[in-house]
């Protein structure tokens, strides 16, 4: 299955498309195996049930069987959200892997699966500084005025509509500032700095990368030494490139 | 030359895999060896992170353990002791589990033990890509994963392939490196001993993790 890949800057600013991303079964199955936060035994299976993604046309053929697909079965059932969680912190290793080029040791998964405390860390620390600024050059402000950090918080989330895939980037933004907020004090320079990764898994599917980019660090992080992670949004609008 | 994280990406593996004592070897390492910070507290440096998500696995697993070895007691005293130490098998850059899910059906989860052989990994697992592909959807051939041709979509890094014989064996490689086979034993009676299991599967692992050049003489 072939999803438009777009890239944004901030939540609101520019977007470009790059060519689609091609999230099949296989491998978006054991990603989310291993990076998912539940515990579910056939994520490959879950994952075309729920989202219809070719497995089926793909095989190949055997005359007289039919390419029959069971999305039906859904009938009088919902959608895991366990499972779409999984499938949505898949999407951004998968990303950081082809798109970004980054090698398999780039890519630290810290999601902590500690329930009910409010998350201080990402989803990922992707050591990206060197592969910066990539494919996002088409969107980026001036590169050259941007000194990359090394390490990279990144959050990846799974939608099911345009506007939970909206609300799902304004709530990973939160938990990116619960990051900075750690920071600010011994690593300002890495503040304001992060990808949020989303997929939007029913029609009209995208995954959606946002570049998060400081346009006043110095703000930022006085305004996380002041009132930590309770940022008001115009704060971080007058911080954040296209936020 | 690896990466001082290295060690807390492979734990990750490990422990997706199951491998729940190399997973436990490596953070102990990683991260009790240092000073790990709290995640409710400031850090130093992005790389405290990860240092304090090992040492928050470390309690989860240990939790996890004591939780196994309670319920597993209900069975002491059959036959069979259950554990939770699966087959390990390994290779000069991978590591492996090997578990029977089935009457006749066994999985291989395996990973990269040393993540400088990422480049081999895939380079060999195409290989069987060009030999005896399973054909899955929209995957185009060997050449084209991992290069974006003009229009052409980001596609796997991976392969999926099959190895025949029995046990038969159906194999997926990840864009991560991660390995997954599925293996069923085909015959009407079961064998005698695990080693015509494992040793099909410790072939698997060995193809790929032999230089190119050399099985090309």
């Amino acid at each position: 299955m072939n999803v438009p890949l777009i890239v944004q800057l901030g939540v609101n600013g520019a977007v470009r498309v790059l060519h689609p991303i091609c999230l099949d079964a296989g491998s978006v199955g054991i990603t989310s195996n291993y990076a998912g936060s539940y515990h579910i035994l056939s994520m490959e299976q879950h994952y075309d049930d729920y989202v219809i993604t070719g497995r089926t046309i793909g095989l190949s053929p055997i005359s007289g069987f039919p390419a029959a697909h069971p999305y039906e079965r859904l009938t009088g059932k919902i959608r895991a959200p366990g499972v779409t969680g999984n499938i949505g912190e898949a999407i951004a290793a998968i990303f950081a892997r082809r798109v970004l080029l980054a090698e398999v040791g780039d890519i630290a998964h810290i999601r902590p699966r500690r329930p009910f405390r409010k998350r201080k860390s990402p989803d990922y620390l992707m050591r990206l500084g060197r592969l910066m600024p990539g494919p996002f050059s088409i969107i980026a402000p001036d590169v050259t005025q941007i000194s990359w950090p090394q390490w990279w918080p990144v959050e990846s989330k799974a939608r099911s509509t345009v506007a939970s895939s909206n609300s799902g980037r304004k709530e990973a933004l939160k938990q990116l500032v619960a990051y900075w907020q750690l920071l600010s004090s011994s690593q300002p320079l890495t503040v304001g700095y992060g990808l949020i990764v989303t997929f939007n898994y029913q029609p009209p599917r995208e995954v959606r990368v946002c570049l998060i980019l400081p346009s006043n660090q110095g703000q930022l992080n006085q305004a996380l030494t002041q009132n930590g992670t309770n940022i008001d949004d115009s704060v971080l609008r007058s911080c954040l490139y296209g936020c | 030359m690896a990466a001082e994280t290295d060690n807390f990406i492979i734990a990750t593996f490990a422990l997706w895999a199951g491998d729940f004592s190399y997973c436990e070897q490596l953070l102990r390492e990683f991260s009790l060896s240092h000073d790990a910070p709290s995640l409710d507290q400031s850090v130093e440096r992005p790389e405290d992170f990860l240092r304090a998500t090992g040492v928050l696995r470390l309690r989860q697993l240990w939790q996890k353990r004591g939780e196994f070895r309670k319920l597993s007691l209900d069975y002491t005293g059959t036959d069979i002791e259950i554990t939770d130490k699966p087959i390990i098998l390994e290779t000069t850059h991978l590591r492996a589990t090997l578990w029977r899910t089935g009457e006749r059906e066994f999985l291989l989860q395996g990973y990269l033990k040393d993540l400088s052989w990422q480049s081999g990994l895939f380079e060999r697992a195409h290989v069987h890509l060009s030999g005896v592909a399973e054909k899955k959807d929209s995957i185009l051939p060997a050449d084209s994963a991992g290069t974006q041709a003009e229009g052409r979509p980001y596609m796997p890094l991976g392969a999926a392939w099959i190895v025949e014989g029995n046990p038969f064996i159906q194999v997926e490689l990840s864009d991560l490196g991660l390995l997954e086979a599925s293996g069923i034993w085909t015959g009407s009676h079961l064998p005698e001993s695990a080693e015509l299991i494992t040793g099909a599967f410790h072939t698997l692992l060995s193809t790929l993790d032999i230089p190119l050049a050399q099985t090309s003489r």
